[in-house]
């Protein structure tokens, strides 16, 4: 029982370290801010496995959501980012 | 009761599986968008439905009717998001692989201008 | 009713597997695609967590998680349509 907690924990951390690498690796703008996206929902599921909702409740909304919304407006706002 | 539930999570998770399967496998940009409807429909509808009759059987009438609405809001709305994507991905420039048959939604915004 | 969270733990190991759409899409509407998917798939997984698990509050999460990644991905395909 307890065995498959372990494993389910150790996927997520796995996929946050995936979505990480990601991050940094992309040259395109628009396709890190899509892995940031991934990497915000799989950190609220963490959270949830370390019994702390209140804290995922504000991860999930921030992190997976409005910092990728935020960006993508700033990111119409210098017209692509393209490096010059 | 508990052959029930099983059958229902098994449903779900060979829907998404197979999904899974398309959008690693598929060739093409547009094929890859039917394979994500069909994750996004039937493999959530299966471990939604799983879910509610396990909490209606245990006697949380509450929990199973806040299951039922988070399936529903992803059953509805999803459509609506593969649509606006699929659009979006026309008149970014991507076409499929091979050619058209016929190309009613380019001759449609040929006509609006 | 432990094959509710093996039911999660198979969900999070297609989510991953999904990682590799995400790093090897060739355009970024592959990715944006991909990205969605493992937002619902992670919603999922999240629910069987707190039915296993037994607490009301976890739901929530799910969604709110469910809820605003359809806005997520509404904002990307309007800001690829180039009307944003």
């Amino acid at each position: 029982m307890a065995n498959s907690i372990v494993i389910l924990n150790t996927l997520v951390i796995i996929g946050i370290l995936l979505c990480a690498f990601l991050t940094v690796y992309f040259e395109n703008l628009l396709s890190s801010i899509i892995a940031l996206s991934i990497l915000g929902s799989f950190t609220a599921l963490e959270f949830i496995m370390l019994h702390a909702p209140d804290v995922a409740i504000a991860e999930a909304a921030v992190g997976a959501v409005l910092s990728p919304v935020i960006f993508i407006v700033a990111l119409r706002k210098v017209k692509g980012g393209e490096r010059r | 009761m508990r052959i029930i539930v099983d059958i229902f999570l098994i449903f779900g998770c060979f829907f998404a599986f197979a999904g899974t399967v398309g959008i690693i496998r598929m060739p093409d940009s547009f094929c890859r968008m039917q394979s994500s409807t069909n994750i996004a429909t039937l493999g959530t509808l299966g471990a939604v439905l799983g879910g509610a009759v396990y909490s209606f059987w245990s006697g949380n009438i509450g929990t199973g009717v806040k299951v039922l609405v988070i399936g529903m809001f992803i059953v509805l709305t999803n459509p609506i998001a593969g649509h606006a994507i699929c659009k979006a991905a026309y008149k970014y420039g991507i076409r499929p692989d091979k050619k058209f048959v016929c190309d009613d939604y380019g001759r449609d915004i040929a006509d609006g201008k | 009713m432990i094959e509710l969270i093996y039911a999660g733990v198979f969900y999070i190991l297609l989510s991953i597997v999904l990682i590799y759409r995400v790093a090897k899409g060739p355009n970024v509407v592959d990715r944006a695609v991909a990205s969605d998917s493992i937002d619902i798939m992670t919603s999922v997984a999240l629910i069987l967590f707190s039915l296993y698990s037994g607490r009301g509050i976890y739901l929530d999460i799910a969604l709110i998680i469910a809820l605003l990644g359809f806005i997520g991905t509404v904002l990307i395909s309007r800001y690829l349509e180039g009307r944003l």
